[in-house]
């Protein structure tokens, strides 16, 4: 009976604890307990740009104009900053 | 393959996640700006000056040409890792659209940039996610957005590929946000 008694109230303090834990603290809890480095999901993972030309004719041609307009936008925060 | 339907991954509101909340509502706090420059290009920042035309031109193409060119976009900006400081503050944070389009980001960053300007073209909330999984062949986790369109899944890469049909690098989903909610899609295994 007494060890029973202990069991729930053990259970009791170990569910407390758990809902006084943030979700996002406990979801990173149970990935730590499943043996997954969390900081891992963090890490930066760049991949070089595919060598794909954009088929779609319209899409392409926005594409240009923006990196004009950014390039452009560039060269005129470039001046100011030398001028 | 990645799906939508995994009502039992919910895992918790977006709400409670603190740095993800934080994010969205730094974001929202910075829309007032973009949409001020949109209606005035005397009003736009040096970045601003690209989403503007991106949001303007590409307002009257169909969906699918949107995502496309969300992408390709997106994917034009400056990479950055931020590993460096990820135990600093400004490292936990998850970059809003206008931090991102003016100091870059990582993977996670692009995926959620892509998310934002998306939204700006109407596309629905519930029909996208940042989803994060793990890529076996160069053993990392990757970060990437998934729309659900046209019946299918279409996952945006920071390569400039889409990957629809089931077609991916991902063998595992770990999990995934967007506004409304978290899915832990590892809570079953």
């Amino acid at each position: 009976m007494k060890r029973l008694l202990l069991v729930c109230v053990c259970g009791g303090f170990a569910s407390s604890a758990a809902m006084a834990q943030d979700p996002y603290e406990r979801w990173l809890t149970t990935q730590s307990l499943r043996g997954m480095q969390i900081e891992e999901i963090r890490v930066a993972n760049e991949k070089p740009l595919a060598a794909v030309e954009e088929t779609d004719a319209e899409v392409a041609s926005i594409l240009a104009e923006v990196e004009m307009l950014e390039d452009d936008s560039s060269d005129n925060a470039e001046a100011e900053d030398s001028s | 393959m990645y799906s939508f339907d995994t009502a039992e991954d919910f895992f918790a509101p977006a709400a409670d996640w603190p740095a993800w909340r934080d994010t969205l509502a730094r974001h929202r706090s910075e829309l007032e700006a973009i949409h001020e420059c949109l209606s005035d290009a005397q009003t736009c920042t040096r970045r601003l000056k690209g989403l503007r035309h991106v949001l303007l031109k590409g307002a009257d193409l169909r969906p699918e040409q949107q995502i496309r060119l969300v992408n390709r976009y997106i994917n034009m900006q400056r990479y950055k890792d931020d590993r460096v400081s990820s135990t600093s503050v400004a490292g936990n944070q998850w970059a809003t659209l206008t931090g991102f389009l003016e100091h870059g980001g990582d993977c996670e960053d692009f995926a959620v940039a892509k998310y934002f300007v998306l939204r700006e073209f109407g596309m629905d909330a519930e029909d996208m996610r940042i989803v994060i999984g793990r890529e076996p062949q160069r053993s990392a986790h990757h970060a990437m957005l998934a729309v659900r369109f046209d019946g299918d899944v279409w996952l945006l890469e920071n390569d400039n590929t889409i990957r629809r049909n089931g077609r991916q690098d991902i063998n595992r989903f770990v999990y995934a946000i967007n506004e409304r909610g978290i899915w832990d899609h590892e809570s079953k295994k």
